[in-house]
């Protein structure tokens, strides 16, 4: 195992970054939606997509699975935000229709942890995985 | 390889804003009527072929021609309007020793009380914003310009507090998200503090106390602060109110109520309180006159439109109302079985009550105390546990209110001619200073023996109508002629004549300054002894003031709808918890208290028939419906919809004008998303829709006529009523029509008229009232006031949206009597005499079915009884409530429009069902609807400047184009950063091969 982290490099650890908070993300998510009517496939399955790609690439380098996992977890980052906009709606108006305003906090948290995920992985795509021997 | 990092991680960068661009414009496209009245934009515009001949401006401005110079008259006008209803409209409570208003010396002032930093405006609910805007006048800057000196001290420590008050509805963006009283611990007052007033600015101790409420925000009846009501003085307050009386500093205390909801004031005498003043929810100018008032520049003539408990707990609507309503006894049941959402099947309210809300109640029970009828002295619904007794119960009466000076009023006389009752005053201005004076007129219908056997309730006292003086100098007299509608005397009998009747026997009217005297009046003229007013003084009543006389038995007059001539008859027998589970509830009845006041909440399981209903399909295509083909569809002969102005709804050329209509076309119309794209083809432009009662919600066009704020945020609609003053309604009702002319708004959603059921309504701010009749005669002058505009009126939320909590769902069951003589005919003068041409359905179901499924309510009781010839709504529809989803069922029980139908989902269903199944039937009911929503824009403002020639033009938002450029922009990126990636990467494949 040392071994085998020794030859790692920077980008290799923002993409393990990357797992680690999508996975997070992804459990506060199913955990959750079903409680809230926020239940989508679609983002649960771009995460889990994107964690497989994630973990592709932390055994072999590609640029384009590390492209597409951005695009995975983009998508249900984006895809939250947007399946929440009457939640937010409610929020800035101070009432209870559209949404949940309660949820606000909770929509953000698990948006910006997805987001976060993004950026570890597009950090990673700047960066070398793998030490140049 | 550095090179190759590079594409990818711009590749990665531009990937994730691709997804962003594509789902933010694909989210946006759904919303795009919201994103376009946020931006101001209309996508459409008329062009006129040639010069137009005709005059095209069907509705003109009060102002003239809409223009920068007129507008700022127009918003001068709404702000001195707005001053003027708060003067009008705020009630004085408490006048000890002519503590108010304040002497040329009594000018230097502490202000206590948390809120006067952080003033209550307007609860969270729809409206204009204008109260938080540069525009706005706090309680410090009015007081200051009325020429008081405020203790700055004090005043900036609250402001710079970390204490705030909120109403627990998760506010995004605005200070507070959390519930709080927001009262300062009586630490806080350090002693430099209390030294600031001790020294200085101990003239007047001016207290603002706070309560609020919302939209979706239900008052508290057990609070999170000390599970105590949220309405009653809670223990920060009365250690504030405490320290001011020890103090001993100041040689006033005077109490400033900053709520849209009745709050409990027993407590004001304990503090050595001399003067109290309800100033509602004031909007962004109001407190210019609450400040008026209280140095004197005003005098105060507002009265009480709701009853003030003493114990707010005490009203019998409580009982299964606000927060206590129920589940189901056998929920899992019901969830197993049912598909809706949980919350929304899950809740139910028994409306025990009956008719008994607010003064009906109290009123009531207090006659029936005196006269000794019906057990009403016992010990249920006592808040003392000991036996009933009105001045236990009621602090201040519904109509009171006090004023710096006195009047007299005398009945000259009464009319009766067919359904008019003429009643002339006569008011004197006995006092030493100007002021004005409301008559009220109230009445006694008999309860007899009939009414008893046949569970016909009455109120013993009942608003019939009022009216207000002009200003009266000292000495002063005006004769007031009012005219009421004996048709707000009628009762609804439910069980025998299954319809409305005039009861047989003695009736008496009586004018007075508030309906607990009003009472009294009627009382002493039966002869009853034993009188006391609210503060338990005895009194002997006014007999000279009362009218009385006799009337037949009448089943007949009121049986059939005066618009339509159709049979009124019992139309919610299924509304009746009783109709599914007999003897389940006890409807509350003055023949006797004690065995019928709601002692608990109803419990009760729902059987299958009724969870059948919950779930909430009903429509089935008749077997006689013709087929789609039988209409003309898509015949265009270039009619455009300015050609139907002024067109009778009757007239056939409507049907050649829906032939121009594809299905498609028709099937966009009840999608609404605060108002509807544009159809070109057929000229109907793009409609435009405020909403909120005391504001229509818009921001002027500054590009257009230089000025960009929003439009007026006025005092809330309590306050509008308590003026009791129909030109100021009126007058409201114009001001907010013009200002719908500058914003372009073909229709707006208001007034609120559901009731005050309990006082711990989230959204009594924005309702007129707990007395029905109230609610009439106030829509009725208002709306009419609107619609002299052009702009239509939208009376919301038909029926029984009385509480916040559990809005959306909840089975509100009732009797028929109730429910015509309150929840119906709070709403009915808004779209039969006062006009209005649109109106909002409600959350709640009526028994099991959701209001705009209900055929009783939106067809037989709305078209076939009110004979309304606008276009009915749902409320908001957007969100994730399946229960409003069932667009076949809404549809045909004459459901028009759906509210905030972001996605066009009604359109979707609609139209599928027309052409899946060649469904005639449906197609039939949405040229139905097609014919009412375009007859009511036709003729509205929003046609001002088509004429038969215009043509409309489709004009695409500046935003679309803009986020499609986004995503090709980003999509190229995203090629072009592959591209040099592949290449790069091919480079270092022929590198290494090369190497090698």
């Amino acid at each position: 195992m040392k071994t085998i982290l020794e030859k790692k490099a920077v980008g290799f650890y923002f993409v393990v970054i990357a797992v680690i908070l999508a996975v997070a993300s992804l459990i506060r998510f199913t955990i959750w939606a079903p409680n809230h009517h926020g239940m989508d496939v679609i983002i649960i399955a771009a995460i889990v997509l994107g964690v497989v790609l994630d973990v592709f690439l932390m055994i072999k380098e590609n640029e384009y699975i590390l492209i597409l996992a951005v695009v995975c977890y983009s998508i249900g980052a984006v895809k939250l935000l947007t399946n929440s906009v009457g939640s937010f709606v409610d929020a800035i108006q101070g009432i209870n229709m559209f949404g949940d305003s309660s949820q606000v906090g909770n929509i953000l948290s698990i948006s910006i942890m997805i987001l976060l995920s993004v950026l570890a992985s597009i950090i990673a795509a700047f960066l070398k995985q793998i030490k140049e021997l | 390889m550095r090179r190759k990092r590079l594409w990818t991680g711009l590749a990665s960068v531009t990937s994730f804003m691709l997804v962003l661009s594509i789902l933010g414009t694909n989210c946006m496209m759904g919303y795009a009527g919201t994103v376009n009245q946020a931006l101001g934009i209309s996508t459409s515009k008329v062009v006129n072929q040639s010069e137009a001949s005709d005059d095209t401006t069907y509705y003109e401005s009060e102002y003239g021609e809409l223009s920068a110079e007129n507008l700022q008259k127009l918003i001068a006008d709404t702000y001195d309007e707005s001053v003027v209803e708060e003067e009008e409209g705020a009630v004085l409570l408490k006048n000890a020793d002519s503590a108010l208003p304040l002497s040329d010396s009594e000018t230097k002032v502490t202000l206590f009380g948390h809120a006067v930093a952080q003033p209550l405006y307007k609860n969270s609910s729809a409206g204009s914003s204008g109260y938080k805007g540069e525009y706005c006048i706090d309680l410090y800057t009015a007081l200051t310009n009325a020429g008081l000196h405020v203790n700055d001290t004090l005043y900036e420590a609250y402001a710079s507090s970390t204490t705030k008050r909120g109403n627990g509805s998760s506010t995004f963006g605005q200070e507070e998200t959390e519930w709080s009283m927001g009262e300062e611990d009586i630490s806080f007052y350090t002693d430099k503090l209390k030294k600031s007033w001790a020294d200085d600015y101990n003239d007047v101790a001016i207290v603002m106390l706070a309560r609020e409420g919302g939209e979706g925000v239900e008052v508290q009846t057990d609070d999170e602060a000390e599970g105590i009501s949220q309405l009653a003085l809670h223990q920060e307050e009365k250690d504030l109110l405490q320290m001011i009386k020890d103090s001993g500093a100041f040689k006033k205390t005077i109490v400033l109520v900053n709520s849209g909801n009745a709050m409990e004031l027993g407590w004001l005498d304990e503090y050595n309180v001399d003067a109290c003043l309800w100033i509602g929810l004031p909007g962004q100018r109001g407190f210019e006159g609450v400040a008026n008032l209280l140095v004197g520049d005003a005098n105060p003539s507002g009265h009480l439109t709701d009853t003030y408990a003493i114990n707010s707990l005490s009203a019998p609507a409580v009982v299964n109302g606000s927060y206590n309503n129920q589940n189901w006894t056998n929920l899992d049941e019901v969830l197993d079985v049912s598909e809706e959402n949980d919350q929304d099947i899950s809740w139910y309210t028994a409306q025990a009550e009956g008719i008994y809300v607010g003064y009906k109640y109290y009123e009531t029970r207090y006659e029936d105390t005196v006269m000794g009828q019906g057990n009403a002295d016992s010990n249920v619904g006592s808040s003392t546990g000991t036996g009933w007794n009105y001045t236990d119960e009621v602090q201040y009466p519904f109509g009171y209110g006090l004023s710096y000076t006195n009047f007299e009023q005398k009945l000259d006389s009464v009319e009766i001619n067919g359904d008019e009752i003429t009643i002339k005053a006569t008011v004197t201005n006995t006092g030493k200073v100007a002021g004005k004076s409301t008559v009220q007129v109230y009445a006694q219908t008999p309860y007899g023996d009939y009414e008893k056997e046949n569970s016909v309730e009455k109120s013993s006292i009942q608003l019939l109508d009022f009216e207000k003086t002009e200003m009266l100098e000292p000495g002063e007299s005006e004769t007031l002629t009012i005219t009421g509608d004996k048709y707000l005397l009628a009762s609804y009998d439910y069980v025998k004549a299954m319809s409305y009747i005039m009861s047989g026997g003695q009736y008496y009217l009586t004018i007075a300054e508030n309906a607990h005297d009003a009472m009294n009046n009627v009382l002493a003229a039966k002869g009853a002894g034993n009188l006391v007013d609210v503060s338990g003084k005895a009194v002997s009543g006014n007999t000279e003031n009362v009218y009385s006389w006799n009337e037949d038995f009448d089943n007949t007059t009121y049986a059939t709808s005066e618009y339509t001539g159709e049979e009124v008859t019992n139309q919610f027998a299924d509304c009746d918890l009783n109709y599914w589970v007999e003897n389940s509830l006890t409807y509350m009845s003055r023949n006797d208290w004690e065995g019928t006041y709601p002692d608990s909440a109803t419990q009760v399981a729902a059987t299958d028939e009724m969870i059948e209903v919950l779930n909430g399909d009903y429509y089935e295509k008749p077997e006689d419906a013709v087929s789609a083909d039988s209409y003309t569809q898509g015949e265009n002969q270039n009619i455009p919809l300015a050609a139907m102005i002024g067109l009778d709804y009757e007239d056939e050329q409507w049907e050649t004008y829906l032939n121009q209509f594809t299905i498609d076309e028709l099937a966009t119309i009840p999608a609404d998303n605060f108002g509807t794209a544009e159809i070109s083809t057929v000229g109907k432009p793009a409609i435009l829709a405020g909403d909120g009662p005391d504001g229509v919600g818009g921001t002027f066009d500054e590009e257009k006529y230089g000025d960009g704020r929003d439009d007026c945020s006025f005092p809330c609609e309590n306050i509008l009523a308590a003026t009791f003053n129909k030109n100021l309604l009126e007058r409201r009702g114009e001001l907010m029509g013009e200002e719908a002319l500058y914003l372009g708004m073909a229709y707006v959603w208001m007034p609120g008229t559901n009731l005050h059921r309990t006082p711990f309504g989230g959204r009594n701010f924005e309702y007129y009232s707990e007395d029905a009749n109230m609610n009439y005669l106030c829509e009725k002058v208002e709306v009419q006031g609107v619609e002299t505009k052009g702009v239509h009126v939208g009376a919301k939320h038909l029926a029984g949206n009385d509480q916040e909590n559990n809005r959306e769902g909840i089975s509100v069951f009732f009797n028929e009597q109730a429910f015509r003589e309150g929840a119906l005919r709070g709403c009915e003068g808004s779209l039969t005499e006062g006009g209005g041409m649109v109106v909002m359905h409600a959350f709640n179901r009526l028994g099991m079915k959701w209001s705009s499924a209900s055929a009783a309510l939106c067809t037989q009781i709305v078209r076939n009884e009110w004979g309304f010839s606008g276009f009915e709504e749902t409320d908001a529809i957007a969100g994730d409530a399946t229960f409003k989803s069932h667009f076949l069922s809404t549809f045909s029980a004459g459901t028009n429009v759906y509210c905030l139908d972001f996605s066009g989902a009604s359109t979707a269903a609609l139209s599928k069902q027309i052409k899946d199944y060649d469904d005639g039937y449906m197609l039939g009911l949405l040229r139905d609807t097609a014919h009412r929503y375009l007859y009511t824009i036709a003729n509205s403002s929003i046609m001002n400047g088509y004429s038969a020639d215009s043509v409309v033009v489709s004009v695409t938002p500046w935003w679309q184009p803009t986020m499609y450029g986004l995503i090709a922009l980003f999509a190229i990126l995203e090629i072009l950063f592959l591209v040099f990636l592949i290449r790069g990467k091919k480079k270092e494949v022929i590198k290494v091969e090369g190497e090698k």
